[in-house]
């Protein structure tokens, strides 16, 4: 009784996985499909095209024995040549242009389809962005694609299997019904019977043995299709820099893993290939008895005048096609079975929705740049961690105001800054701009006061120009004269090109490298060019020397101007041009104050900070 | 069913990296000293000493290939002639399950042989790739992976020898192909030519004609891909943007979205037109093609029936004939590609060799015996300039390092602090000038056995997927203690209650995401765990670039007050920014420009008034003046 409620529990499970693999092929399918309509139907008539030609050939030679046979004049027999070798001409340029077009929807289509999963990668919202599940799924799907073309390329290489299968099916069930015909009106004997179910019965086990072989190996593959997916990811691990690997021989280190993958990978391979040779024998044998009856049933035919001698190319060659292609049909369909689980992949990260919550005030634009931030009570957790980043930070930040940041590494200085720029929206309580939670202003144009020089910014491999207004055209004189005030005027006049010279040497060989110190100030110049009430810097002069660092810090009132600023920095100097400093310890703010009066607090975190650096200077 | 390889993707990123491997310049352009046939059969040589079998089956493999297709064209020649003869049922019966039952023996043989060639081929290259790993990290010279050159020959040789379709691989194919073809045209062409010369003839210009026209395509695009080859790059580097995770806050933040997406489409539509272009070829080229198609049938038909009518051959030969002749065409057209396809193969694998002989210049040989404890480091007019620059970046460096001696290395960025520590490590070899270590130069020591005096942090801290335990004592992971010992370096270097609270302790991987347990340490973080992995290895030289960049003053002031312990009885060297550590030196050294400008105590060089009294004072002055005035409680704007 019970295993029978397990049987049937099981069938139903597996049920709807079923109804589930098919919706998701449909669905995959159909967003494939959207990206360039046309493909598809140019690959259909594509396929039509090129089976016609080839059955046309085979038509050809068949009839050209035949009029051999039969004696026919000579100008007869080359004007049969020249039509049918014409006609084959016109086919084939018909399929040449066919060639074409496809080529071309298939670009498109691409274009589209990658256009469209960086749009979706673009908007997402930044902590999905960082979500390490997300990112997860689409390093997969990069993966997936570079292994065995997995997802939706497989799937479309199925596709056109699928339809080649078909086409062929259907030609020559057109002219297997002739020669059934051509069969029926002679007598019929036992033999031929004999034959005939010889041939089914043979190609009946072929199709078996096909689909029981595709069952066997397909373990074999998958082990292999895994293995790579995973030595591909462990060798993302494995970048070796050349001075490390020298000095900590980490060479050495990495031969193990590089041999254990080698050893693994060779025996898979020898193992796969060895027996698919193996497994693959019932099914080339039954093909060619298959074969050898349809001979013998053609023959036998011929024999009886059923059709002409040149008719045995004709059906031979048809035969052998299409029966091809049932095996061939069932193979496909396996295929879009097993490739399911990587458009599952694929659909769920398109199925990612942002759930950050999104206002429609507007930020008015104000003259004054008169925004005043409030914190209260925020704490934060970094999703899929227990612990909390910040806890219960309360703060308020007045128009034109210049706080400084302080803290030890990880004690939340750069979260604070996340939540404040809402990259994160907190975990619980709420930040306040203007006495409106800053949830509910418009995001966009939220983001559109804050200037962020972030530690680990970002230059782009193009010109410094772009590079500094973010966007495809700038204004010379003013993004110029940022990068004069940030101190990068030196270099910039060496730069033959300006603001058009290109930044790395990736695309073009009068790109110029610029040293940490020097991208620093291009990304503090960006920051500047976008003319936000709020500026951020963080750890703005770690790759500086003290020279370049002092020079920000004397320019830094100037370059500031009336904007609301924050600096994070490890170099307690800087503390000593901001109003306020909050020292964040294991994420609360442990002290807020000048810095005169922090440092009257002998038993404070500030204290220690300043002492421990400024011990040295004295 | 065919599976592809997968793509090994080897980048190291750092700046907004897309996917920053790239080289300039045209393959074919560059002269190699390697003869094509030569580095074929250096390719066959080294796949014989790894596996013999391969070998043996590549070459077996062109028997069954050429007699198959004999086999089935032999057969309908028979069977139409024995039928067109008369012949009993019987008789067909039997010639059909002879032909057959040959023609499935000779499918197996080949199947056979095939499944062990396709079953071996990707070994070798897993090999390639390793030794070309290992060679470029650790067994030549450092400094040649700065040089330009080696830098195109390495990715030429990583790309083309080592990865997709790669020649060290896939040569076989071709090279079996090749054969197979070669030996076809040999027996179909001598078959051919009993029956009519001319035909040959026909059959072979059309051919030359088909493959000439084909070449439109293929050539038209290598004229003309360096227009958008550019382009082409800087699309996929897009594509590579939207996924870099540190870029998307400078994404959202200056609102790039739609200039990136804007940017892809128009990249997209410029190499779309291009394309098009190429296709247009394309179908001109097989447009012709089939005229050339018509112009060979059309002859073989002619003659054929011609020959046929005058009683010259049955109607089976004229099957067998006709078919002949279409295997004929294809052979002839396939091996002006396999003679093609092989000589790119085998200038690819000179890029390979060429990798493997680029000339080292320090000692891998037996070298002089190795100091066993600190030691001195002379450096004597040292000059140094990197590959391809205008500038020398060191210039007359003469230095004397006493063994012990704790120096540090001070100046602006760009000074060359960097470029004499690398040279002292045996990293570059100097453009003038030499450095003695014990009193003998770095060159007398086999450098392997050198490199083992040396601790170094290096600015630039790269990640591995190792263990922890392994990323700090990768040196020596088996030494008895090696645990204990890793754990005391953590300690000293202020990681370990990180690492001890981590479930896997010290063994757990490195690097987010690659193995299930794997961490992404902060950059704090990894700074301390780089300085383990100096302390650890416990050299006779320590040399630390900039170690406390990324850490908290807490913690840069306890680096400052083990300094004296880390460095008992060792050589050290510190460069940093920051003044204070210079303190704890016996010696500092101002280089500017790639000189040395000033040298001596810290309190000498304050008393002299100089630059690095003036560099010190800019960097103290807001320290002092905050424990000066702290008490006045005085603005500070």
């Amino acid at each position: 009784m019970k295993k029978d409620e397990n049987l049937r529990r099981d069938g139903a499970m597996k049920k709807e996985r079923a109804v589930k693999r098919e919706k998701n092929i449909k669905r995959a399918l159909r967003m494939y499909n959207a990206y360039n309509p046309r493909y598809f139907p140019l690959c259909l008539l594509q396929t039509v095209f090129r089976n016609a030609s080839f059955y046309f050939n085979l038509w050809i030679s068949a009839q050209v024995v035949t009029a051999l046979y039969e004696g026919s004049e000579k100008r007869e027999l080359y004007l049969l040549v020249t039509a049918a070798l014409l006609i084959a001409l016109l086919v084939r340029i018909a399929a040449a242009g066919l060639d074409k077009a496809v080529g071309t929807a298939l670009e498109i289509l691409e274009n589209n389809e990658a256009a469209a999963f960086n749009r979706k990668t673009l908007s997402l919202d930044y902590d999905k962005i960082e979500n390490p599940e997300i990112r997860q799924l689409r390093r997969k799907i990069d993966e997936n694609r570079s292994i065995n073309n997995y997802g939706v390329v497989n799937m479309r290489d199925s596709v056109l299997s699928l339809m080649n299968d078909v086409v062929n099916l259907a030609f020559s069930a057109a002219l297997f019904t002739e020669m059934i015909l051509r069969m029926a009106e002679v007598p019929f004997y036992g033999l031929s019977l004999l034959l005939i179910v010889l041939l089914c019965g043979f190609q009946a086990l072929n199709v078996f043995f096909q689909s029981w072989e595709a069952e066997k190996i397909a373990a074999g593959w998958d082990g292999i299709g895994d293995l790579m997916l995973r030595e591909n990811r462990i060798y993302q691990g494995y970048h070796l820099d050349g001075m490390d690997s020298r000095i900590y021989r980490q060479q050495s280190l990495l031969d193990r893993v590089n041999r254990k993958m080698l050893d693994d990978h060779k025996s898979a391979f020898s193992k796969t290939h060895g027996r698919k040779f193996i497994l693959d024998i019932p099914t080339r044998f039954t093909a060619q008895m298959t074969r050898l009856f349809c001979y013998l049933l053609i023959s036998f035919y011929c024999l009886l005048g059923a059709f002409p001698i040149g008719s045995l190319i004709k059906y031979v060659g048809y035969l052998g096609r299409a029966m091809g292609c049932i095996g061939d049909i069932l193979g496909t369909v396996k295929q879009c079975r097993s490739n399911e689980r990587f458009l599952e992949t694929y659909l769920a990260y398109f199925a990612v929705n942002n759930d950050m919550y999104q206002g429609s005030l507007a930020v008015e634009k104000r003259s004054d740049k008169e925004f005043d931030i409030e914190f209260q009570n925020v704490s934060f957790r970094y999703a899929g961690s227990g612990d909390y980043a910040l806890r219960n930070i309360g703060l308020s930040l007045k128009v034109g105001e210049r706080l400084a940041v302080v803290g030890m590494n990880g004690s939340g200085k750069t979260t604070f800054i996340k939540l404040l720029c809402r990259l994160y929206d907190p975990t619980e309580g709420q930040i306040l701009m203007n006495d409106f939670n800053i949830r509910k202003y418009d995001y966009r144009q939220y983001l559109d006061i804050f200037s962020v020089v972030f530690q680990d910014y970002n230059l782009l491999a193009m010109p410094l120009g772009n590079n500094v207004a973010c966007a495809a055209r700038w204004d010379e004189e003013k993004a110029e004269r940022l990068l004069r005030e940030v101190g990068f005027g030196n270099r910039y006049d060496e730069m033959p090109k300006g603001l058009e010279t290109p930044i790395y040497k990736d695309f073009d060989t009068d790109g110029v490298e610029v040293s940490g110190g020097e991208a620093q100030k291009i990304a503090l110049a960006r920051a500047l060019y976008k003319d936000a009430p709020f500026i951020i810097l963080d750890e703005p002069t770690a790759a500086l020397d003290p020279i370049a660092e002092a020079e920000i810090y004397s320019k830094f009132d100037q370059i500031v101007g009336d904007k609301t600023a924050i600096y994070i920095s490890h170099r307690l100097s800087s503390c000593r041009f901001c109003d306020k400093i909050a020292v964040f310890h294991e994420g609360r703010i442990v002290q807020t104050g000048t810095h005169e009066e922090l440092l009257r607090d002998t038993q404070g975190k500030y204290y220690e900070l300043w002492h421990a650096q400024a011990q040295y200077y004295t | 069913m065919l599976r592809k390889k997968a793509k090994k993707v080897k980048s190291k990123g750092g700046r907004a990296a897309g996917g920053r491997n790239m080289t300039g310049g045209d393959p074919s352009e560059r002269k190699q000293k390697y003869s094509r046939p030569g580095c074929l059969i250096w390719a066959i040589r080294r796949l014989w000493q790894i596996d013999k079998w391969f070998v043996f089956f590549m070459f077996a493999l062109v028997a069954p290939r050429v007699l198959l297709p004999l086999l089935e064209g032999y057969f309908p020649k028979e069977l139409i002639d024995r039928l067109g003869a008369g012949a009993e049922f019987g008789e067909i019966a039997v010639l059909c399950g002879g032909f057959l039952l040959a023609i499935f023996l000779m499918i197996e043989i080949q199947d056979f042989i095939s499944s062990r060639c396709e079953g071996r081929h990707y070994y070798p290259t897993c090999l390639y790739q390793g030794e070309m790993d290992a060679r470029e990290n650790y067994e030549m010279d450092y400094e040649n992976t700065l040089k330009q050159d080696f830098k195109e020959i390495r990715g030429y040789a990583w790309r083309d020898a080592c990865r997709g379709d790669c020649a060290l691989e896939f040569f076989w194919k071709d090279l079996s192909d090749g054969i197979f073809h070669l030996t076809g045209i040999v027996t179909y062409g001598s078959l051919l030519t009993v029956l009519n010369p001319g035909l040959l003839a026909v059959v072979a210009l059309a051919s030359a004609a088909s493959y000439f026209t084909a070449r439109w395509r293929p050539a038209y695009y290598e004229k003309n891909k360096h227009r958008w080859e550019k382009t082409a790059r800087k699309k996929d580097y897009l594509k590579g943007l939207s996924g870099n995770f540190s870029l998307a806050k400078d994404i959202k933040l200056y609102g790039l979205e739609d200039w990136l997406d804007r940017m892809m489409r128009d990249y997209q539509a410029q190499i779309l037109i291009w394309n098009k272009r190429c296709r247009l070829r394309g179908f001109w080229a097989s447009l012709l093609a089939g005229v050339m198609t018509l112009v060979q049938n059309g002859a073989a038909y002619f003659v054929l029936i011609g020959t046929l009518l005058k009683g010259g051959i049955t109607v089976g030969e004229f099957v067998f004939y006709f078919n002949l002749l279409l295997g004929l065409g294809s052979f002839l057209q396939e091996i002006i590609e396999d003679v093609a396809k092989l000589n790119t193969r085998a200038e690819k694998i000179g890029y390979y060799r060429a990798f493997f002989d680029y000339p080292d210049h320090f000692n891998r040989g037996k070298g002089c015996e190795l100091p066993k404890k600190a030691v001195s480091i002379e450096l004597r007019d040292v000059w140094y300039r990197y590959d391809g620059a205008q500038e020398d970046t060191l210039k007359g460096i003469s230095l004397s390092i006493r063994e012990g001696e704790k120096l540090a290395l001070v100046g602006m960025n760009g000074a060359g602090k960097t470029t004499l520590v690398k040279l002292i490590c045996g990293m570059l070899v100097p453009s003038r000038g030499e450095i003695l270590v014990d009193g003998k130069g770095i060159q007398e020591y086999n450098i392997e056995e050198y490199y083992s005096l040396i601790s170094a942090v290096f600015q630039q801290i790269f990640p591995v997927a190792f263990t922890l335990f392994e990323f700090v004592a990768s040196a020596d992971l088996k030494r008895p203690g090696a645990r204990e010992d890793a754990a005391s370096a953590m300690k000293a270097a202020g990681i370990y209650d990180k690492v001890a609270g981590l479930p896997n302790g010290m063994d757990t991987h490195l690097m987010k995401g690659i193995y299930d347990d794997g961490i992404d340490f902060s950059g704090g973080e990894m700074q301390k765990l780089v300085l383990a992995r100096a302390i650890y290895k416990d050299g006779a030289v320590l040399v630390l670039d900039e170690p406390t960049a990324a850490l908290d003053p807490i913690a840069e002031n306890k680096l400052y007050l083990q300094y004296k312990e880390l460095t008992r009885e060792k050589t050290s060297i510190y460069i940093s920014h920051r003044f204070a550590s210079t303190r704890f030196c016996d010696r500092i050294v101002l280089l500017e420009n790639g000189v040395i400008t000033e040298e001596g105590s810290h309190e000498e060089l304050l008393e002299r008034r100089g630059r690095y009294a003036y560099m010190f004072g800019v960097q103290s002055k807001y320290y002092k003046d905050g424990v000066c005035e702290a008490a006045a409680g005085g603005g500070t704007q």
